[in-house]
C-alpha cells in the first residue's frame, strides 16, 4: 500500500497492529481505537510513538483528551462515497489544534486527496493497483481556489478579490469590452444606455455630446437613466450661439444635473492660433487643440464614455461595435445601428426640441467655421470641413481597440 | 445577475480540466465504474436510460441572454436539439456522449457556467424565488444570500460526501415561490419586531418516498450567523445522517429520529463553536452581490397610462402571465414551456435563441428559470407588453396559463428516467387536453398539477393541489392521485383520494375532481380553498364515481 506524504511517496514508518495481535515492544504502532480505549493505562508508559485508527463510528470526542499522547491518527474511508471522515478530521485539527500526523486509509481516490488535504490530512494511502504517477497529476491538477476556509489555511478567493487584480489593465480592458459586447451589444440603445449609466459603470460614465442635430436622442436616454450623469459639453470657442442656446434649453427640458463644458487651453491656443485662422490652414491641429485634447482631459478619471456616432453618417462608420476601448477607456455606441427614420421617430415621440439651425440646411454642425449647409439628399456631414479631405473630427479615427 | 472575476473563473476552469483527465482515465479503463460514479456525480453527469444526461447549473434559477445561445449551441452540437428545465431551475441534455462532457463543460466556463454539484450526494444548486429581485412582495432580494451560499457550498471539501443530495432553498418574499417548506434547509428572509432583516431557517422538508413538510428550526437567525449557522446543520448531518439505507438518508429522517428540537438544541451547540469567516470579508463580498444584482435602471413610481383598445386575449394573458414589479413601469413576464406537443419544461434549442433574442429587446438580457419550468422575463416595460405579446403569440409562447391548471409541473418520467415506474409527460398531455376541453384555464382558476414517474416525487406530486404519481402494479403503469397538497408557505403534503388508475383513466379521474371544485366553489375561492374548507369527501366521492364508471 503506498503512502504518500509531503507529496512523495515514503515507506510507512508504523506499524498497524490488529486487534487481537501482540503489540511489540519497541517502534511506532498503530492500534484501533477500541483496542486503545481498553489498553490505555499500560499504552502510556510504553515508550515509543503511538497512533490511533479512529474507526467507523467514532468521532474525535473519544479522543480529544489524549491528543497529546498521539502523533498519529488514522481516519479509515469506508467507502469513496462516505464523507464523515471529512467532517472528523476538521475538528481535530480545526476545534482540538491535533498537530500529529492526519492520515487518510481504506477507500481514498487520489482525485479526492486535495479535498482530504484541505480538510487537515496530511498523508493518504491509495489502492496499489492506482498509478503512482495517477496519484501526482491529481495533486497537481488542483489549484488553490477556494471559496471557503478550511483546515489548509488557504486564502479564500473573498480574500483574494480584496488584492489588487495583477492583470494589466490595458488587457482587462479590452477582456471587459468583449465581454460587455457579448452580454450587452444585442440591447436596444435605451437599456443599454440604462444598463451602463445605472449598473455597469455606475459613477464612472460620463456622455460627450456636441449638442448637434441628433444629440438630444442619447441626451435624453441619458436622461431618463439617470439626469446626474455627467454630460461632458465640448465649447471649441468657435460654436455657433444657436448651439449654446439649444444647449440650455435641453439641459433645461430634461433636467440635466450634471453639465460640465470643456474648453480648450487658452494657453495653447494662444500660442498656435495667434492669427484665429488655425481652422483654415491647420485643421487637424485645431480639432487637436480644440476638442481632442480637451475632451482626453475631461475624460481623466471615467472608465467608459458614451458617444452618439451612428452607422448612417457616411460611408466611414458603418461597421461599428456597441464598445470599443480607446485609451484604456470603453468607448460604448449606443445608438450605431439607428438611421434617420429612427432618430426621426424619438424625436417625435418624446416632442423633443430640434436644433434651431436645422431648420436653416444645417444637418450635422460643428464649429462655425467648419460647417455649412448641406443641399438635400447630400450626405448629412458633407457640410463639415467642406472642400477639404477632412471628414472626421479627430474624436473618432484615432487608433483604436474595436472589438 | 451575479459577475464571476478572474477568481470564479480560474475555479471553474481548473474543475473542467480535473474532469477532462478523468473521463479520460474512466475511458482507458484505469477509473471503474464505482471509482468513476462520484466524481461524475460532482459534474453533473448521470447515467440514464439511454445515455449519459448532463445536468447544468441555472444558480438559483437566473441566466443571460448569452448563456442560453449557448446551451443553444450546446443542444445542437451534443445532444438532439433539446433542453430540459428541470424543477429546481437546472437544464438537462439528455443525449450527451461521455466523451463529449468535457468538451461541453469547457464551452460552458467560458460563458460562467458550469454542471458543478448538479448530482450526487452534495448541496445542490441553490433555489431561490423566479422573481427574485423584482418582486413587488419582497423584504430582501434572495439571491444575495443564494450566492454567498453558492459559494461557500461549492467544493466545500467538508461536505461533497453527504449522506445524501441536499437542496437548499431561499425566499424574500411574502408569497412563497421558492417552496422553502419543501427542502432540506429553506431560509426565509424576514423581520423580527425592530425591523431588522434576518432568517427563519427551515430544516428537514423534501419529497421523495417519505414526504415531509420542513419544520422551523430557528424563528430568526442574525444575517450576520448565517454561515457558521448552516454549516453546524451540516457536520450534525454529516457525521450523524444515515448511510445505511439511502431511503433513510436525507436530513429529514435523522430530524424525525432525533427529533426537531433536539436537533436544534444540537445546533445551538455546534455553531458558535463554528469558525466564522471573517466578517470584513463577508461584509466587502455582500457588498459587491448587492450591487451586482441591482436592478439595471432606476424603478419608478409612475405607470404609464395606456388608453389604446386591446384584445381580450391580450388581457387574458396578462391576467395569467404577467406580475406586478418593483418599479411600476415595469412588468414581470412568464413564459410558458408547456406546449401540448412537448413534455413541460422542454425546449428546443431554436426556442433558446428566440427566448434569448426577446430577452435581449424586452428584458436587460436577463431570464429566470421558475421550479415550475417556465422562463421569466423579469425586466419588461408595460409599454413593450403588447408588442411582446404579439411576438409570444406567435412563437407558441404566450399561452395565458401560469399558475393555471396547464401549468402542469412533471419530471422526465419513463421516456427519460431509469428509475422511472410510469410515463409523466405522456400524462401530463392527457390531462391538458382534457381540462383545455371543460373550460378556459382562468375558469378553474389557480390550480396546481403535479405528476412524478415514481415514488422519487421529481415532480413534487405531494405538493400539488393535484398530485399524480406513477406506480407499477404487476408490470401495468398506474397512477396514485393526491389531492391537497401545497408549496406555499403553509405547505400542506397531498391527501390519497382513492386506489390507483390506469393511465387511460387518469384525465377522467382528474376531470371529476375539478368539475367537484367547480360544483362547491364559493365566489373566488381556489381549488386549494374549497377543498381546505370541505374536506376530502365531495372529492372522493366524484372521484369514486368515475372509479366505478
Ligand atoms: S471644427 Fe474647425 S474650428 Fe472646430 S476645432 Fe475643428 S478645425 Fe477648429
Ligand atoms: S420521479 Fe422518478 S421517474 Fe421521475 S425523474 Fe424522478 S426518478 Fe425519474
Amino acid at each position: 500500500m503506498p503512502l504518500i506524504k509531503n507529496d512523495r511517496v515514503i515507506d510507512d514508518p508504523w506499524l498497524a497492529v490488529a486487534d487481537e495481535a501482540e503489540i511489540p515492544l519497541h517502534g511506532a504502532v498503530l492500534l484501533g481505537v477500541a483496542r486503545w480505549q481498553a489498553e490505555r493505562t499500560a499504552l502510556v508508559l510504553r515508550n515509543a510513538a503511538l497512533g490511533v485508527r479512529l474507526d467507523s463510528g467514532h468521532g474525535p470526542e473519544d479522543i480529544v483528551a489524549d491528543l497529546d499522547r498521539l502523533a498519529l491518527v488514522a481516519i479509515p474511508f469506508p467507502s469513496f462515497s462516505d464523507g464523515r471522515p471529512y467532517s472528523i478530521a476538521r475538528l481535530l485539527r480545526e476545534r482540538y489544534a491535533f498537530s500529529g500526523e492526519l492520515r487518510a486509509v481504506g477507500a481514498v481516490l487520489p482525485d479526492q486527496i486535495p479535498l482530504m488535504r484541505r480538510c487537515g490530512f496530511d498523508s493518504f494511502v491509495v489502492d496499489p493497483a492506482i498509478r503512482v504517477e495517477t496519484v501526482f497529476e491529481c495533486l497537481g491538477a488542483y489549484d488553490r481556489h477556494h471559496y471557503q476556509a478550511a483546515a489548509d489555511g488557504v486564502e479564500t478567493i473573498a480574500a483574494l478579490r480584496r488584492r489588487a487584480p495583477g492583470k494589466s489593465q490595458t488587457s482587462a480592458t479590452a477582456a471587459l469590452a468583449a465581454e460587455l459586447e457579448t452580454r450587452f451589444g444585442n440591447l436596444p440603445a435605451e437599456d443599454l444606455v440604462a444598463q451602463m449609466v445605472v449598473k455597469e459603470f455606475k459613477n464612472r460614465i460620463a456622455y460627450v455630446s456636441s449638442f448637434g442635430t441628433e444629440a438630444a436622442v442619447l441626451l435624453h436616454m441619458v436622461a431618463l437613466a439617470d439626469p446626474a450623469t455627467p454630460v461632458l459639453f465640448l465649447d471649441t470657442g468657435k460654436l455657433f450661439p444657436e448651439t449654446l442656446a439649444y444647449r440650455d434649453a435641453l439641459v433645461d427640458r430634461l433636467g440635466l444635473s450634471a453639465v460640465r463644458t470643456v474648453t480648450p487651453d487658452q494657453a495653447e491656443i494662444a500660442a498656435a492660433d495667434a492669427g484665429h485662422d488655425l481652422c483654415r490652414c491647420n485643421p487637424d491641429l485645431c480639432c487637436t487643440l480644440r476638442k481632442v485634447k480637451p475632451l482626453d482631459r475631461a475624460l481623466t478619471g471615467f472608465a467608459a464614455w458614451l458617444n452618439g456616432r451612428k452607422g448612417y453618417h457616411g460611408t466611414t462608420r458603418i461597421d461599428l461595435s456597441a464598445f470599443e476601448v480607446e485609451e484604456d477607456r470603453i468607448k460604448i455606441n449606443p445608438l450605431r445601428h439607428w438611421g434617420k427614420a429612427e432618430v426621426g421617430a424619438w424625436f417625435a415621440t418624446h416632442h423633443l426640441p430640434r436644433h434651431p439651425l436645422e431648420a436653416k440646411g444645417f444637418l450635422s454642425i460643428g464649429c462655425m467655421p467648419c460647417t455649412d449647409r448641406v443641399a438635400p439628399g447630400e450626405d448629412i456631414r458633407a457640410g463639415r470641413w467642406r472642400g477639404q479631405d477632412k471628414t472626421e473630427c479627430g474624436l473618432h479615427n484615432r487608433p483604436t481597440g474595436a472589438v | 445577475m451575479y459577475r464571476y472575476d478572474v477568481h470564479d473563473r480560474a475555479l471553474v476552469a481548473g474543475r473542467v480540466d480535473e474532469f477532462r483527465g478523468q473521463v479520460r482515465r474512466r475511458l482507458q479503463g484505469e477509473l471503474n465504474e464505482d471509482q468513476f460514479r462520484p466524481l461524475r456525480l460532482m459534474n453533473g453527469v448521470y447515467l440514464q436510460l439511454h445515455s449519459y444526461m448532463l445536468r447544468v447549473a441555472i444558480p438559483y434559477g437566473v441566466l443571460a441572454s448569452h448563456q442560453l445561445r449557448l446551451l443553444a449551441t450546446i443542444a445542437h452540437r451534443y445532444d438532439r436539439g433539446l433542453g430540459h428545465f428541470t424543477t429546481r431551475q437546472n437544464l438537462q441534455f439528455n443525449w450527451i456522449g461521455l466523451e463529449d462532457v468535457p468538451d461541453v463543460l469547457g464551452h460552458l466556463a467560458r460563458v460562467d457556467m458550469h454542471a458543478i454539484q448538479t448530482s450526487g450526494n452534495c448541496i445542490r444548486n441553490i433555489t431561490t424565488d423566479p422573481f427574485a429581485g423584482v418582486a413587488k412582495d419582497e423584504v430582501e432580494d434572495p439571491r444575495i444570500t443564494a450566492e454567498l451560499l453558492r459559494q461557500w457550498s461549492t467544493f466545500h471539501p467538508e461536505f461533497l460526501y453527504l449522506p445524501r443530495k441536499f437542496k437548499v432553498a431561499v425566499t424574500g418574499a411574502r408569497e412563497d415561490r421558492a417552496a422553502v417548506r419543501w427542502h432540506d434547509i429553506g431560509l426565509r428572509l424576514v423581520r423580527d419586531a425592530a425591523g431588522t432583516i434576518g432568517y427563519e431557517v427551515i430544516a428537514g422538508g423534501g419529497q421523495g418516498r417519505t414526504p415531509v413538510i420542513g419544520a422551523t428550526l430557528r424563528s430568526f437567525l442574525p444575517k450576520a450567523d448565517l454561515l457558521p449557522y448552516i454549516e453546524a446543520i451540516m457536520r450534525l448531518y454529516n457525521r450523524f445522517g444515515r448511510r445505511d439505507n439511502k431511503y433513510k438518508a436525507r436530513i429529514k429522517i435523522l430530524l424525525q429520529d432525533v427529533g426537531i428540537e433536539a436537533f436544534a438544541r444540537m445546533v445551538e451547540e455546534e455553531w458558535p463553536r463554528v469558525r466564522r469567516p471573517d466578517p470584513h470579508l463577508i461584509a466587502a463580498e455582500t457588498a459587491r452581490l448587492v450591487e451586482d444584482f441591482a436592478l439595471p435602471y432606476r424603478p419608478r413610481k409612475d405607470s404609464p397610462v395606456d388608453t389604446t383598445e386591446r384584445d381580450l386575449a391580450f388581457w387574458r394573458w396578462v391576467a395569467a402571465n404577467v406580475a406586478p414589479h418593483q418599479s411600476a413601469d415595469r412588468a414581470i413576464v412568464t413564459l410558458p414551456l408547456k406546449s401540448i406537443d412537448q413534455g413541460p419544461g422542454d425546449i428546443t434549442a431554436e426556442k433558446m435563441e428566440t427566448v434569448a433574442d426577446l430577452a435581449d429587446r424586452y428584458s436587460h438580457a436577463e431570464m429566470r428559470i421558475s421550479h415550475h419550468q417556465n422562463i421569466v422575463l423579469p425586466h419588461v416595460r408595460w409599454t413593450e407588453l403588447p408588442r411582446l405579446w404579439e411576438t409570444l403569440e406567435r412563437l407558441g409562447l404566450a399561452e395565458p396559463i401560469a399558475g393555471l391548471a396547464p401549468d402542469i409541473v412533471a419530471c422526465p418520467g419513463m421516456d427519460y428516467c431509469a428509475l422511472a415506474t410510469a410515463r409523466s409527460i405522456g400524462i401530463a398531455q392527457d390531462i391538458s387536453k382534457r381540462l383545455a376541453a371543460l373550460a378556459p384555464p382562468e375558469h378553474i382558476g389557480a390550480l396546481r398539477l403535479n405528476i412524478s414517474g415514481c415514488i422519487n416525487a421529481c415532480g413534487h406530486h405531494h405538493a400539488g393541489h393535484i398530485g399524480i404519481l406513477g406506480v407499477d402494479k404487476r408490470g401495468e403503469e398506474f397512477y396514485q392521485i393526491t389531492i391537497g397538497g401545497s408549496d406555499d408557505y403553509d405547505a400542506t403534503l397531498g391527501t390519497l383520494i382513492g386506489p390507483a388508475v390506469p393511465a387511460a383513466r387518469v384525465a377522467d379521474a382528474i376531470e371529476s375532481l375539478v368539475l367537484a371544485y367547480l360544483a362547491h366553489r364559493q365566489g373566488t375561492e381556489r381549488f386549494l380553498e374549497t377543498y381546505r374548507r370541505l374536506g376530502i369527501t365531495p372529492f372522493k366521492e366524484a372521484f369514486h364515481a368515475v372509479d366505478q364508471e
